[in-house]
């Protein structure tokens, strides 16, 4: 379960890394900005799931 | 074949050339009555025809040996004929209205052989086949124009994709080579064929539906097989400057929310006992990302200049496409090694590398690895 999650936030941070190697100027900064964005929320998403409903 | 069979089979021969006949006589229903080589009527008749032959082809006596080749010579005579005399005619339309059409002739011939075919064969693979070519007949118009607006560069990068899939997939080995675990030439390949596919279809997407939609609508179905190939495609439309950055970025959002949500499904699919930890996250991620979405898609449109501005010039480009998908290749096989090489914790490591690229294919292995509760 870890595991999805890390490579689901890997996929993500991959984004950046992409946008920032081809796409570059305002789209590689779009990409940062949604990469954080989902991150962010989505981990804190898991830390409460784990906090409260992890066995 | 009894009674009840041979005359339900003839009928559906005759129900071929009525359809058939119907769109014909559709669109040379201006015609002036004794004008044309065959209509409404002249169709049904030769799907009839069809079928009576074979009847008749089966009806005759025969000996074992030789069975199969009398059917044969029977139907292939009464086919040359028909075959003949439709030409004929259409060749003396064609003449009268000053134009040149071997569809008439063609689409006759058809009828004939799938009447035949409904009585010899699978009733239902000749009602189909008798539906897709009267499907093809009405659509000439569009088919037509649609030819016309197809540029060079479209044709060869939909011939290139055609020549990845049914040329070089099948031809190439079908077994991993090299250290840990090794590289699948074919696998390698299908990665290319996904990322041209993604790029082709934002192409055609924003040609047919406009840059708006056409983007989004390529995103959300080239994020259903890849939104990493997605990313790529967009990049490298906004390097050169082949769309707005912002909405090539918006396209980047929604195949992201495809992603999350489309590991949530593989999840649910395999291991639903898992879903409650991993959906929460997955599902918030996916919001933010339509959330981003939506707000750069509103951000765009209060210029609408800059949607006009969208032009890409090639669908894709095969030489990069190759080296990306080498390019992920290797770092599949990298997460690969560091997976075998960290033991235990290994992996946690090797799905966070194997994740840069892929994520559907650790979903899966880590979702089959967990133990049944």
């Amino acid at each position: 379960m870890l595991a999805i999650l890390a490579a689901v936030a890997s996929d993500t941070v991959s984004k950046i890394a992409i946008g920032a190697a081809i796409g570059r100027g305002w789209f590689a900064a779009d990409l940062a900005v949604l990469a954080s964005g989902c991150l962010a929320v989505g981990g804190a998403a898991a830390w409460l799931t784990f906090a409260y409903l992890a066995p | 074949m009894d009674l009840d069979e041979l005359i339900s089979r003839l009928g559906v021969a005759l129900g071929i050339g009525l359809l058939i006949g119907l769109e014909r006589g559709w669109r040379r229903r201006g015609a002036t009555a004794g004008s044309r080589a065959a209509g409404i009527r002249t169709f049904a008749l030769s799907g009839l025809l069809g079928g009576v032959i074979a009847a008749l082809a089966l009806a005759l006596p025969k000996q074992e040996a030789v069975g199969a080749a009398t059917l044969a010579i029977v139907l292939g005579v009464a086919f040359a004929a028909y075959s003949a005399v439709i030409a004929l005619f259409t060749r003396d339309e064609n003449q009268a209205a000053g134009h040149f059409s071997a569809t008439t002739a063609i689409a006759g011939m058809l009828t004939f052989a799938l009447g035949a075919y409904a009585l010899l064969g699978d009733m239902r693979v000749a009602a189909g086949a008798a539906v897709a070519a009267t499907a093809l007949l009405a659509a000439r118009e569009e088919l037509h124009g649609w030819v016309e607006k197809i540029t060079w560069p479209e044709l060869r990068s939909a011939v290139v994709l055609l020549a990845m899939t049914f040329i070089g997939l099948p031809i190439l080995p079908d077994a991993p080579l090299g250290p840990f675990g090794g590289v699948n030439p074919r696998e390698v390949w299908l990665i290319a064929i996904v990322l041209a596919s993604v790029s082709f279809l934002g192409y055609v997407a924003v040609k047919y539906f406009g840059a708006r939609r056409g983007l989004l609508l390529a995103a959300a179905a080239g994020g259903v097989a890849s939104s990493t190939a997605v990313t790529i495609a967009n990049a490298r439309r906004a390097a050169t400057r082949e769309g707005p950055p912002r909405l090539l970025a918006a396209g980047v959002a929604v195949a992201s929310a495809v992603m999350f949500l489309r590991v949530v499904g593989i999840v649910a699919a395999l291991k639903v006992e898992l879903l409650v930890l991993v959906a929460p996250a997955l599902i918030a991620a996916a919001l933010t990302a339509l959330g981003f979405a939506v707000a750069w898609m509103i951000w765009q449109h209060a210029d609408r200049d800059e949607y006009r501005s969208v032009k890409f010039r090639n669908p894709f480009d095969l030489l990069s496409v190759v080296g990306f998908a080498v390019f992920l290749a290797v770092i599949i096989v990298l997460g690969r090694a560091v997976g075998e090489a960290f033991g235990a914790t290994g992996a946690v490591a090797g799905a966070i590398v194997v994740g840069l690229v892929d994520v559907d294919a650790v979903s899966v292995s880590m979702v089959r690895l967990t133990p049944d509760t």
